[in-house]
């Protein structure tokens, strides 16, 4: 056996061989009991001699072996010790007609925010096989382990099928199947009545992952509530507003690493997760290995991507912006840096700048970081020796941070001073960040005009000025606390008790009827949200239903992609673009006349007409995507240097240029920067540059009308902060700055930084159901560096106490959050406890400690809690598994946790972990909202 | 499990005559455990395959082992260089060939090299090499195992019947027993698909294209550009070559090497326990660790 298997708890195969081949000789195959080595197999051979007089060499008879050479084996005449294969054996495996007769049908797969285009292999009416599709052209036709999955998403055994009514308590798990209709009266029934109470904004939707935008607008929109809360705080506020406050029109860095020569992350993880995967991961390996860029890693965990890079460091938790100050600073001290960028397109001076970066020295970045100071230094400047080929990356890993905002402004300044800023092979961005937008959808309602507090918390200036980030982490405190009411709930592919910080607080929330007094699920199955439900609807999944879909590619233009329905949709269940116009009908009062387009077909028609025609193929529009799958506009060109593009007559017609700022305004908005005297584009800030310093931010912070600013970068969408925001200011620097949260400038002995993270083959909390996944992945146990191990005496697989703090900094703060209600243990406040086991590993901080996401679900089918067998009783009320009844589960899942929750018997690798989220404060960044998952001070107790 | 449990065949462990056991890991490194090889030199310096008391007499296996066409030389190149473990090609392998839970027609392997904070991590996608001299053809007593067109080594489940002598004599550990068909199964390239135009299933869905499949013999072919430039660069490897099975698979990087003592190996096959993490760790675990 594999050597390194020793100490794991591995089925023994030996054992497991030898039984199996029992098996085949009970199903009447006389078969030789082969076993390990040679000369246990002599032994074999001997048994068989009992039955065979001839004792043929090997277990052959040569002379009939001879006799029957070519000819097809009857039954007892195969030679020497065969006979025939037992009764379940293969035949014609692998079918060399399984491909043939098939559709192949095209879609975008959902296991993730990449939406990696895929061809659908349909062989009557059954989905047999999910491929990449090349012509995606942002994902190119590859296809992660997720994607792959996608056949265990569709046909797994207790997918939600038909709709559920609760009848026990909320939260006991009692349900009754009920008709669409019976569910869809009920709902209107009730939403009716908030909407005719003239508070529509008391009707929350909430999305988790969604990629029908148009479809919910259409709802919301036509119901009048602007309650449409999200998971954008947790996940990617800081880094969106950091690019935000830099760029204005995009919230979203597309670094061109397939033509990079240096590629410089800070603590991102795009070999396995990070929205932009699969696409981002293929360009990367381009460019190291078809352009020799170098990859440089910080992260305080060994990910896959800091395992493959080409050097990795592991800075303290939370001081990405520490390092890249002080690269900043190396970059000028040494002269490296690039003048006629920062003097011509940011608006500091290359003096502003050496002045504001003076005290952010290597040295100083080292005592923080515990990175030399010398690294520091070599690394800087071989960045600003590739630029403009140069470009930072970075993510969660810097920005789940309370100064994840600074910690992205720092990082992103980089590539303004070494002058890589929307070059080839640079830090770049493009204004599509989703569909092309030469489609369009039939008319849209108006929008709602509602407020919320849910939607739009006061407390958190830049959550909602550019875009609705929203600041999805306190909905359920504000609502425990009584700041706001809500008189109707629906969630949309919502994980929230599994995803959300504070699992206790918002199993608490989600049960109380006096906080939610009507929740409606919409899921494709019984997860942990639906089990706080009133009704559960069965929602197609994303091989069942149409969107038109696409984000913001690497390849720095515009595109479309299709999702169609591949097969027809299982059971009952129906995707929102069928029910919610008949939703919108029972609750009437107009709302119906948002459906007025005709149907779902003629929708789709309209949307795809302004698909080019393909020149090979002759078809265009929805016909185009229906084949091809995706559509690319080639004639744009990559969106290089946007600030550079000279304005025409036509733009300047009428314009007029502010003598002091050099700004081009037409109608009272600026279009463009006079440069030398030449009109261009410029960046769309209110300086039409770079904006190292940002005026706005600092402004906005404290309420302040920023009008004219607004105006002046031409995306007059952005808001001023709404009445409702006063007297909730806040300082925000305008320049890059870093600070450290107080409770990790002083970690005491023992206490950690917890840091989560996501594997290759899950999402957060939507792929543990999906049996090839979490065979690779199921469990999590804690990764601790060997040495902190061993400070606590903790070798593989001891198990440890866990308890989490509430953080010191948010106390100060953010008061608002009002935290009084947490147990308060030595003078401080605890946020949870939990066990788990630890793993030893070398790649990672000596003071962190980390727990991956997306293990540990309570609900979400037997898959996912790691259960064998088949569900019954209630939980499964809502699924077909009869039809679906899957075999393979039932006999050969073998990860299934028989400790009894007793540690001195839990075999590692079995089990299906635990919720990290479970120990995570709600902890939001006070600048974004962002909820901060990285820097939770922790202590670790082992259990003896 | 002990080294003991990791017997070698008598015909290859050094270390017999004196009586002394030898773990698998320590025979391969003294036996070099992979060859450093040229594509076109293919076979080692070393004496032919030795014979194995589990083979068939050569006459019964040898038509088998004979590629039915002669122009085409179908094989692997993984670089590992470039592979960042995403297990793509596991998943879809396992959905194309419905391969039950616990069980594995490839897998990859993850090794965290080196210590704080010098540590890097290796990943060596593995499957069947399609050896040109298959030991599993030699041993199958059913006649099943044989060579498609291309030197494609694949399994005639007209015949198999689960003996599994085809696991005891595999060097890397690339068959499983069907725990419900009773046969062995292992990668075929894919054949179904190569014969209907498309890549076997693992190859195009590879975000960090490190999988390449195709006709050694055409020099236009992808693989056949992929491994030159790779032989130019870096050099290639084969696994466990003293074993002179002639695989046809070819790697680049150092994953190969440092992750070979964890393939498995002969009377093996892919265990689940390959993707702990308790099992990243290149170290072999310490004696005092035993099975909880």
């Amino acid at each position: 056996m594999n050597a390194s298997n020793k100490k794991s708890n591995s089925i023994d195969r030996t054992a497991q061989r030898r039984k199996f081949l029992q098996l085949g000789l009970a199903s009447g195959v006389t078969a030789v009991a082969a076993t390990v080595g040679s000369g246990v197999a002599k032994a074999g051979h001997q048994d068989q001699e009992k039955d065979s007089p001839k004792r043929p060499k090997q277990g052959i008879d040569m002379e009939k072996w001879n006799r029957i050479k070519g000819k097809a084996y009857e039954e007892g005449t195969a030679p020497g010790v065969c006979r025939l294969p037992g009764p379940n054996a293969k035949r014609n495996w692998p079918d060399v007609n399984k491909y043939k007769n098939v559709t192949k049908i095209p879609g975008m797969c959902q296991l993730c925010s990449t939406i990696c285009g895929t061809i659908g292999y349909v062989k009557e009416g059954r989905l047999i096989k999910i491929e990449g599709n090349p012509k995606d052209p942002n994902s190119r036709g590859y296809l992660c382990a997720r994607g792959h999955a996608g056949l265990n998403h569709l046909y797994h055994p207790e997918r939600l099928l038909y709709p559920l009514k609760r009848v026990g308590k909320r939260g006991e798990g009692k349900w009754k199947r009920v008709s669409w209709d019976e569910a869809l009266d009920e709902i209107a029934v009730k939403l009716k009545a908030v909407r005719d109470s003239g508070h529509p904004e008391k009707f929350a939707f909430h999305q988790g992952r969604q990629r029908s935008k148009d479809a919910l607008k259409r709802f919301l929109d036509a119901f009048g509530t602007k309650t449409q809360l999200s998971h954008r705080s947790l996940c990617s506020g800081n880094r969106r507003a950091a690019n935000l406050t830099f760029l204005w029109e995009s919230d979203w860095d597309l670094n061109d690493v397939e033509h990079s020569k240096y590629i410089l992350n800070f603590g991102s993880n795009a070999f396995e997760a990070h929205q932009g995967h699969v696409p981002f991961a293929s360009r990367i390996q381009n460019g190291r290995f078809e352009n020799g860029a170098k990859l440089v890693t910080f992260d305080v965990r060994l990910s896959n991507t800091a395992g493959g890079s080409d050097e990795v460091f592991f800075p303290f938790p939370g001081t990405d912006g520490a390092i890249a100050l002080a690269m900043a600073h190396t970059i000028l001290a040494e002269g490296k840096q690039n003048n006629e960028f920062i003097e011509t397109w940011t608006n500091v001076t290359v003096e502003e700048l050496k002045k504001h970066l003076e005290k952010f020295t290597p040295e100083h970045a080292e005592k923080l970081s515990g990175v030399p100071a010398a690294d520091i230094k070599r690394i800087a400047l071989e960045f600003a020796a590739a630029a403009p080929a140069a470009t930072t990356m970075c993510n969660r890993g810097s920005s789940a941070h309370l100064n994840g905002f600074y910690n992205d402004r720092a990082i992103q300044m980089l590539n303004a001073l070494v002058g890589s800023v929307g070059k080839k092979g640079g830090w770049c961005w493009s204004p599509w960040g989703g569909l092309d937008p030469q489609v369009k959808t039939p008319a849209m309602p108006k929008g709602a005009k509602t407020w919320s507090v849910l939607e739009d918390p006061p407390e958190y200036p830049l959550a909602n000025v550019w875009r609705r980030m929203r600041v999805g982490e306190i909905i359920y405190l504000y609502l425990q606390q009584g700041r706001e009411k809500i008189d109707a709930y629906m969630t949309y592919n919502l994980d929230s008790p599994l995803t959300w910080p504070e699992e206790s607080l918002t199993k608490e929330v989600l049960t109380d009827e006096s906080l939610i007094p009507f929740h409606v699920c919409i899921n494709c199955f019984y997860n942990e949200t639906a089990h706080y439900a009133d009704i559960v609807l069965p929602w197609t999944t994303y091989m069942e239903r149409w969107d038109l879909d696409a984000r913001g590619s690497y390849n720095l233009r515009p595109y479309v992609g299709i999702r169609t329905p591949m097969v027809k949709p299982l059971g009952e269940s129906k995707d929102v673009r069928e029910f919610f116009p008949e939703l919108a009908k029972r609750i009437g009062g107009g709302m119906e006349e948002a459906y007025d387009y005709g149907t779902l077909e003629d929708y789709m028609e309209h949307w795809a007409q302004n698909v080019a025609e393909n020149p090979e193929t002759g078809k265009a529009g929805l016909e185009r995507l229906m084949e091809d799958g995706a559509w690319e506009d080639e004639s744009r060109e990559p969106f290089y240097e946007p600030y550079l593009q000279p304005l025409g007559a036509k733009d300047l017609e009428g314009a007029q240029v502010n003598a002091e700022t050099n700004v081009i305004f037409k109608d009272g908005v600026g279009i463009g920067l006079m440069l030398d005297g030449k009109p261009v584009r410029g960046f769309k800030t209110p300086t039409r540059k770079f904006e190292i310093r940002s005026l706005f931010v600092n402004r906005i912070g404290k309420n302040q009308d920023c009008s004219d600013l607004i105006a002046a970068s031409g995306v007059t969408k952005t808001k001023n902060r709404p009445e409702q925001h006063k007297g909730n200011d806040l300082e925000i620097d305008e320049m890059p700055i870093w600070f450290q949260p107080t409770e990790h400038k002083s970690l005491a002995d023992g206490e950690l930084i917890m840091t989560s993270f996501k594997w290759n083959v899950h999402n957060h909390g939507r792929t543990m159901n999906l049996k090839w996944l979490a065979e690779i992945v199921h469990s999590n146990p804690a990764w601790l560096n060997p040495e902190t191990a061993a400070k606590h005496g903790l070798e593989d697989g001891d198990w440890i106490e866990l308890t989490s703090y509430y953080p010191v900094s948010l106390t100060e703060n953010s008061p608002h959050l009002k935290r009084d209600d947490l147990e308060i243990v030595n003078g401080r406040q605890v946020v949870s406890k939990m066990r788990v086991p630890v793993v030893l590993m070398e790649g990672i901080h000596p003071k962190a400690i980390a727990m991956s996401n997306s293990c540990g679900h309570w609900q979400y089918t037997n898959v996912a809690k790691g259960v064998k067998g088949r569900p019954q009783g209630d939980l499964a009320a809502g699924s077909d598994t009869e039809t679906y009844r899957d075999a393979d589960w039932e006999r050969n899942m073998w990860w299934e946790d028989q400790s009894g929750g007793d540690p001195t018997k839990w075999k590692q690798n079995t089990g299906n972990g635990w919720n990290q989220n479970r120990l995570m404060p709600i902890a939001p960044d006070p600048i974004t909202g962002q909820q901060a998952f990285h820097d939770t001070v922790v202590s670790i107790r082992k259990i003896s | 499990m002990e080294a003991s449990d990791i017997e070698v065949p008598d015909d290859g462990d050094t270390s017999k005559e004196n009586g002394q056991k030898q773990s698998r890991r320590e025979f391969i490194q003294n036996n070099a455990g992979l060859a450093a090889l040229g594509l076109a030199g293919g076979a080692s310096t070393q004496e032919p395959q030795q014979e194995n008391d589990l083979f068939q007499p050569e006459d019964y296996w040898q038509d088998r082992m004979e590629q039915p066409d002669k122009d085409k030389k179908l094989g692997w190149f993984v670089d590992t260089r470039r592979c960042f473990g995403c297990h793509a090609c596991e998943v879809s392998c396992k959905s194309e060939n419905d391969v039950p839970l616990g069980n594995y027609i490839r897998q990859t392997f993850y090794q965290d090299d080196g210590s704080y904070p010098k540590v890097a991590r290796l990943f060596l996608p593995m499957s069947c090499q399609h050896c040109e001299d298959a030991p599993c053809i030699k041993a199958c007593p059913c006649g099943a195992l044989h060579k498609k067109g291309g030197g494609t080594v694949a399994v005639d489940y007209e015949k198999c019947c689960g003996h599994g002598t085809c696991v005891d004599v595999c060097p890397y550990g690339a068959i499983y027993l069907d725990p419900v068909a009773k046969q062995a199964v292992k990668c075929h390239n894919c054949y179904h698909r190569t014969e209907n135009g498309l890549e076997p299933a693992c190859v195009p869905t590879c975000p960090s294209k490190a999988l390449y499949f195709g006709d050694l013999n055409d020099e236009n072919s992808p693989i056949s550009k992929a491994v030159k430039e790779a032989e130019e660069v870096s050099g290639l490897v084969q696994l466990r070559g003293e074993k002179d099975t002639k695989p046809r698979m070819w790697f680049a990087g150092e994953a190969p090497a440092k992750i070979e003592p964890r393939i498995p190996a002969e009377g093996e096959s892919y265990h689940p326990d390959a993707y702990s993490i308790y099992n990243w760790k290149g170290e072999k675990p310490s004696d005092s660790a035993e099975d909880q």
